[in-house]
């Protein structure tokens, strides 16, 4: 079985229609998954099902085998299998509970009951990892919003979870932070399972696996290159075009030369999708 | 309307006991007079925008340097002296003993960042109210109730939001509530909307249907729109004006051809190119091309120049 397995999955919050839609979905452990979609396209609740925030009205949710709205023996599966994953939410400053960045990459492992030493040694070794290892004794609060992810980062690496949730993590950073972030993602790229749910496509042109929201269902899902071809099932969507796709549309609708369309096309689509 | 900036310094922790005085803001002067201008203002976190737009309708005040903003029908003057400040206004042409902010804030509206966390009342047509119902000239309660519901279903009627008048603003979803909280500024009329950031958290489409809207309310009913932002697409697709603030001083205020163009000011400021600027930059390099103009601010600018190259 995969390390997500989510089968026929429905959800709605009250009377109104479904925010979630006979949805099924495999994720494997590793992959970097970019999970796009308009506001409302259900994509942040598909994440807070995911670690068990809310339950879903019917279908199944496993993660690493165990349904994880089931029991065992008087214990929910969910709280077995929330050490293995973590979230980090949009807005910087709604995840903050430690009075210095030390005392908040620490509040997992506090929880867990993990020895100082070894509390010490998480702290230093993952806020080394974000870069904020010079903010140790700093408040949150004095921290810009790239800052504080990557303090709201390090402390779900401490907690070595398998599975990292991004619910549209850069969304309200300056472009820089959004830079940060992004680049760490990158970097965690490989050694984690990344589900990201983002509008930004750059982030997303660089996933192993891209999935499309809308109304519930999933309406695309691949490759970044193969998902960003397909301009009608995206505007269908809602959602943006990267640049280069755009031109290239435009490009291959007009009446300009096949030979120089095609030297053009090959070049912007290589700015995306380096060979 | 015309504001005027004379340098302009502001620091939110001056003391005159202190020797060195930080300034969040530094000999700030500018002028805005036309109706119809569109402004960007750009700038890294941190870098004065916020206290700028302030000041604006003097939320905020200066600690030095002078302000004039005069309409047809009043005039306000500003000299900081430190912590204190001299405010004259004239309301026409007679000097006021009491230099109330009223008449300016209903010219001036200003959205703060993340405007919807100030929703509170119970629907969403009481919210749109409660701005014209507090700035209204009419003495009866009933008067004033009915002059504002005109108002606020007026500008539900322009921003399409007229289906949403009856329900709570906190059953709306984050775009609804943005709009809702514009709207709610929007119908005490102002001439000059001052906007921090109001993309932040949109989602592309959202996002769009803002700018355009904005962009519709400077080009029909003239009004003057200021917008801090950090997105140099929105700067390239929308701004006629821009202003670049770095470490609480303006660095530039022109045109945003001149700034794309000139890299050194870009770099200094910690700007970035807009993306389809970036896009055709690298397609001139891949492909070799001297004669492609990559300054294109839209999609369609940017095509019909490959397609003039091409030819």
């Amino acid at each position: 079985m995969s390390f997500i397995s989510i089968n026929n999955l429905t959800f709605k919050y009250n009377r109104k229609g479904y925010v979630i839609d006979d949805l099924s979905l495999d994720i494997e452990k590793g992959e970097f998954v970019c999970i796009l979609g308009h506001n409302g396209s259900g994509k942040s609740t598909l994440a807070k099902l995911i670690v068990g925030l809310l339950e879903p009205r019917k279908g199944h949710i496993y993660v690493n085998g165990l349904d994880i709205n089931e029991e065992k023996d008087g214990v929910m599966n969910i709280d077995l299998v929330r050490k293995d994953m973590g979230i980090v939410f949009q807005n910087p400053d709604s995840q903050f509970v430690g009075i210095t960045v030390k005392d908040d990459i620490a509040f997992g492992l506090e929880n867990r009951r993990v020895s100082t030493e070894e509390m010490i040694d998480a702290v230093n070794k993952y806020s080394e990892k974000v870069g904020m290892k010079d903010f140790l004794d700093r408040n949150p609060e004095e921290l810009s919003g790239g800052e504080k992810q990557r303090v709201a980062i390090a402390g779900i690496l401490a907690m070595n979870t398998e599975l990292i949730i991004f619910d549209e993590a850069t969304s309200m950073l300056d472009p820089k932070g959004v830079r940060e972030i992004i680049a760490l993602i990158k970097k965690l790229k490989g050694q984690k399972t990344i589900i990201s749910i983002t509008h930004n496509l750059d982030e997303a042109n660089f996933a192993d696996r891209v999935i499309v929201l809308n109304k519930g269902k999933i309406t695309l899902d691949g490759k970044p290159e193969d998902v960003f071809k397909q301009f009608d099932k995206l505007k269908e969507a809602g959602l943006d075009i990267l640049n280069n796709m755009k031109l290239i549309d435009k490009i291959n609708n007009s009446n300009i030369d096949e030979c120089n369309k095609k030297v053009i096309e090959d070049a912007l689509w290589e700015l995306s999708f380096p060979k | 309307m015309g504001i005027k900036f004379s340098e302009v310094k502001y620091s939110y922790t001056y003391s005159k006991k202190k020797k060195d005085n930080c300034y969040n803001l530094e000999d700030a002067s500018l002028q805005i007079d036309n109706n119809d201008e569109f402004i960007c203002v750009v700038g890294h976190t941190g870098s004065g925008k916020s206290t700028l737009i302030q000041h604006l309708n003097l939320l905020l005040k200066p600690t030095f340097g002078s302000i004039e903003i005069k309409d047809d029908d009043f005039e306000y003057r500003i000299n900081g002296k430190g912590k204190k400040n001299n405010t004259t206004l004239m309301l026409k042409g007679k000097k006021q003993k009491l230099p109330i902010l009223k008449p300016l804030r209903s010219k001036i509206g200003l959205v703060f960042q993340f405007p919807e966390y100030q929703l509170f009342e119970e629907t969403v047509l009481k919210d749109i109210m409660f701005g014209p119902k507090n700035f209204s000239s009419q003495k009866k309660k009933e008067k004033r109730e009915e002059e504002a519901k005109e108002k606020a279903i007026n500008i539900a009627n322009k921003m399409q939001i007229k289906d949403l008048l009856d329900l709570s603003p906190f059953e709306l979803s984050g775009g609804q509530m943005r709009r809702v909280a514009i709207a709610g500024i929007l119908a005490s009329n102002p001439d000059v909307l001052v906007l921090d950031e109001p993309t932040v958290g949109l989602d592309p489409i959202g996002k769009k249907e803002l700018l355009n809207f904005l962009k519709d309310l400077n080009e029909k009913d003239h009004k003057t729109i200021i917008l801090v932002t950090h997105d140099m697409d929105v700067v390239a697709e929308y701004a006629k004006r821009v202003i670049v603030l770095n470490k609480g001083k303006i660095t530039y205020d022109g045109s945003k051809d001149e700034l794309f163009k000139n890299n050194d000011l870009l770099l200094n400021n910690n700007l970035d190119y807009p993306s389809i600027v970036l896009l055709l930059k690298k397609l001139k390099e891949k492909l070799n091309i001297k004669e492609l103009d990559e300054y294109q601010y839209n999609i369609d600018d940017a095509f019909n120049e490959i397609k003039r190259w091409s030819k």
